[in-house]
């Protein structure tokens, strides 16, 4: 029997590995325990800039990450983390469907095998005192955690912060940030409701998390077995789409029943957001050139 | 031997000037963030520094004889065994040295291979800031292997650190 | 492959390579290697590469090397000396006298501190010395600095706490508050201990210093306005939102610097000697978390720990077997892996077990977060059993036996926020009700 080892980057609380562990099930049962897929959560072997060379090297066979933190490798891994391009999940659907062929061939040039990709739930807005206007965040310290995120809150006037997400909980606490973008998901994680008071529902844009197996280590698989594992990927995108729709609302509704205020983006604002957003856009296309033009237009279809 | 002396001193004080630089990029990073500004990548290449802080100081450490050892054993056994056990310590220090060098210098080269770059907002290549890794490791082989050669002649190594001891 | 086999094999090897002298950094990284080549299926050398890579480039290790700088410069100035003349009036009808220094002075930094490798390092720095040239005696100093260093860890903030709080998906904020209790019990025990042992071994302390009028003394604490200046500024810093708990370091750095340059010690030697012994400590502490990674990156391949996790979760205990059972299995994981391995290797298997017989994972995480303070001080793998043994010259095993009543106390610790979990869960209690 074949034996893998895989890589998941979340803890085993968070759906993501979950649908890892999930697929490594399924794979399990699908070749009758001829590949056995031993799944590692919360980055205990490989962290979030390592893990794409790990794969591509060998030293583990599967892998998931945050795919947009190779942006600056090539833009098309990012096109998921330009903000308010792409705002709820059919979107998002959609221009998944638009980027996976050339993301799969910039993959395959490095010999991985793209999987399949699980959503996190849209990002929204985390501040300690609500906000009607953007000129309400002027100058207020608003942590960015990547050059897509640090744009964004350049534009929105606010002046972005960069804290270790480590510390966030005791930076809010202590008032050295005063607002965060992050997912609903990792609000709870996290426990937001402990050092922020309010969450607007801004959907800026939905990243993925995708996993990625090994080209060589794949091939090296009885055709038996390939078959089964490319077909427990489409059913684990499946079910990953699936549980980040289903949980966006009840991880929402968990933010609120711990008593933080939660709403959607204030009209006022929604106007000058799209305004930043078509900035954003533009210079992202910039970058990603015919590529990047040709995924957008397609998604936008 | 005296040139390599210098050499692990070099390294020593390389290490000292990326734990300034750090110093320098944090206190940079709060005084800015307090301005309401940032210095970009701070954290990345503070990050990177101590990196380059860690590695250069590992010869430097082994010969002022800062790197930890259990030295109880030693103490209750005779002379003749004590040195067997000290060339052999030493043998196996050089061997797992040389393995971790050969290995971080095939990663570094491969991080030059594959264009590899940093994931902030400045993407730098990866494989300049990860040379101290090869020159530290690869001086800490240096290191170990005259430390060998000194014991098989029963000559001292280490020099001490020049620091009072409670014992 | 059978796993008692492997834990045998892993640890016989790494007793033979640390009884042979072999420096402890390599022992860890051969023992990786043994586990990585003959018990998993993974290439070794190339995960060794990238372990160690991501392992140093790390920024919340910055803190370490800055803090034990700071700890070198104030070495080199009169602050030790200040602040142990304006403490000595005050406890001179204290039993154990400036012993109890350790205590406060780790539990103070552990304030600013989340590590205890860095606690007991900046802490030993100056009070070491100290304690040796007024003639107390060796055995309780060290052994008192290495287990309150510990304390590093429980108080916030602690980098501990945030490897549980995201693997468990405990607020970290709560955990944080959490700690503090329990800290300050710890601190009583450890001091309560000094007391109760000076009391039985009065010969061994020094003589009192002269009787001050309460004016004297007054007059004697002006030496120690540079120490407090230094720790308001430090964690204000924290608790004011100028600077996260990585970046205080480098607050605590210019604080240092500012009293060396105050008191006329700051010259081109001073500051070169003080940077080349920081170099040298944290490049030791740097080099063992390095192979330390890399023995847990290979237990994770092996699946040693979780298996061993796995079994005890199976045996579907009540609450308080299952306890009994994770401490014993914790003490003897903590004498060969540190506390962050121990963390990330068992939480994902034992969480739902723990979960099951009904035990809070906000209590759990600090209960944890003790044990893991125990293996800091149990040989032959103890951070502040290296870090001591850098100070003193003394061997590992002679710091660990100093620091073993430590040890128990910490056992006795473990015991009381279990019979009074409301040592634990009162104070973030309060902060959810209000
Ligand atoms: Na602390
Ligand atoms: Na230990």
């Amino acid at each position: 029997a074949d034996k893998w080892n895989m890589s998941a980057e979340q803890p085993d609380g968070n759906y993501i590995t979950v649908v890892a562990r999930d697929f490594a099930a399924d794979v399990a049962k699908a070749t009758n325990g001829a590949l056995e897929i031993k799944v590692h959560s919360n980055s205990v072997l490989f962290k979030r800039p390592d893990l794409k060379r790990a794969v591509q090297t060998g030293q583990v066979q599967v892998g998931d990450v945050l795919i947009s933190v190779l942006g600056n490798e090539d833009p098309i891994y990012e096109v998921d983390a330009v903000p308010l391009l792409a705002r709820d999940f059919d979107s998002a659907w959609k221009l998944w469907q638009a980027s996976r062929a050339t993301m799969e061939a910039r993959l395959a040039k490095q010999g991985i095998k793209l999987l399949y990709s699980v959503p996190w739930p849209p990002q929204g807005i985390y501040t300690k005192v609500p906000v009607k206007q953007m000129s309400d965040f002027k100058g207020m310290k608003f942590r960015a955690y990547n050059a897509a995120t640090s744009r964004m809150v350049e534009l929105m006037g606010a002046s972005p912060t960069t804290v270790n997400s480590g510390d966030v909980p005791q930076a809010f606490g202590t008032g050295l940030i005063e607002a965060m973008i992050t997912s609903p998901a990792t609000g709870v994680d996290s426990q937001a409701w402990d050092f922020a008071k309010y969450y607007y529902d801004v959907q800026a844009f939905i990243p993925k998390n995708v996993a990625m197996v090994n080209a060589r280590a794949f091939n090296q698989l009885p055709a038996a077995s390939q078959k089964a594992v490319l077909a427990a990927a489409e059913r684990a995108e499946k079910r990953g789409w699936d549980t980040a729709r289903k949980q966006t609302s009840e991880l929402t509704d968990k933010l609120a029943k711990n008593g933080m205020t939660v709403g959607p983006t204030p009209p006022a604002i929604n106007a000058d957001l799209a305004k930043v957003g078509a900035t954003m856009a533009d210079e992202w296309l910039k970058k990603a050139g015919p590529d990047g033009k040709a995924i957008i237009d397609q998604a936008r279809r | 031997m005296r040139g390599l002396h210098r050499l692990y001193l070099a390294s020593g004080l390389l290490s000292a000037a990326s734990l300034v630089l750090i110093c320098v990029l944090i206190l940079a990073q709060v005084v800015a963030r307090n301005l309401g500004s940032t210095v970009r990548d701070a954290e990345e290449f503070a990050a990177w520094a101590m990196a380059a802080a860690g590695f250069f100081g590992l010869p430097y450490a082994l010969h002022c004889g800062s790197h930890i050892r259990v030295s109880a054993v030693a103490r209750f056994v005779p002379e003749s065994l004590h040195h067997v056990m000290e060339v052999l310590a030493s043998a196996i220090g050089l061997a797992l040295a040389a393995y971790l060098a050969w290995y971080c210098s095939a990663f570094v080269l491969e991080s030059f291979r594959f264009n590899e770059v940093s994931q902030g907002l400045v993407p730098v290549p990866m494989w300049m800031v990860q040379v101290p890794m090869v020159l530290g490791s690869i001086l800490l082989v240096v290191a170990f292997a005259e430390r060998l050669v000194r014991v098989l002649q029963h000559q001292p190594f280490e020099i001490g650190d020049g620091e009072e001891r409670s014992e | 492959m059978d796993m008692t086999w492997i834990s045998v094999v892993l640890i016989g090897s790494l007793f033979l390579l640390l009884a042979m002298g072999v420096w402890v950094a390599p022992a860890l990284l051969a023992v990786g290697l043994v586990a990585m080549h003959f018990f998993a299926d993974a290439p070794a050398g190339s995960i060794l590469a990238t372990t160690s890579w991501a392992s140093s480039a790390s920024w919340t290790m910055t803190a370490l090397p800055l803090f034990i700088w700071m700890g070198e410069i104030l070495f080199r100035t009169k602050l030790s000396d200040d602040m142990f003349a304006g403490l000595a009036p005050w406890v001179e009808k204290l039993p154990g006298r400036l012993l109890h220094v350790n205590v406060f002075g780790c539990g103070i930094f552990a304030a600013v501190s989340g590590s205890s490798a860095a606690t007991a390092a900046t802490i030993g720095r100056i009070s070491l010395p100290e304690l040796r040239s007024r003639g107390y005696p060796e055995a309780i100093s060290i052994g008192s600095l290495a287990g309150s260093g510990t304390l590093g860890l429980l108080i916030p903030p602690s980098i501990i706490m945030i490897v549980y709080g995201v693997a468990a998906q405990v607020s970290v904020a709560r955990l944080f508050i959490a700690g503090v209790l329990p800290g300050l019990l710890l601190m009583t025990l450890f001091s309560g201990y000094v007391m109760i042992w000076s009391l039985l071994n009065k010969q061994q302390i020094p003589a009192a210093g002269l009787a001050m009028r309460f004016a004297a003394k007054v007059y004697a604490t002006r030496r120690l306005i540079p120490v407090v200046l230094l720790i308001l500024g430090v964690i204000g810093s924290i608790y004011a939102g100028y600077a996260t708990a990585t970046e205080a370091a480098a607050i605590g750095v210019v604080g240092a610097l500012l009293i060396a340059g105050f008191s006329g010690m700051l010259n081109r030697t001073t500051m070169l000697a003080s940077l080349l012994g920081a170099v040298r400590t944290s490049t030791m502490i740097f080099f063992i978390l390095l192979g330390a990674a890399y023995l847990t990156s290979a237990m994770s391949f092996t699946g040693l720990p979780a298996a061993l996790a796995s079994w005890i979760a199976g045996e579907r205990l009540p609450a308080w077997a299952l306890l009994t059972a994770l401490t014993v299995f914790f003490i003897v994981l903590g004498c060969f892996l540190d506390g962050i391995s121990i963390v990330l290797l068992t939480t994902s298997v034992i969480l739902p077990a723990v979960q099951a017989a009904g035990i809070d994972l906000l209590w759990f995480g600090i209960y944890v977060v003790v044990v893991v303070e125990m293996a800091q001080i149990t040989p032959p793998v103890g951070f502040n059993l290296f870090v001591v043994q850098n100070l003193t010259g003394k061997d590992i095993f002679t710091v660990a036996r100093a620091s073993f009543p430590f040890f128990l106390l910490m056992v006795v610790a473990t015991v009381a926020i279990t019979v009074f979990p409301e040592i634990v869960m009162s104070l973030p209690r309060a902060m959810t009700a209000r």
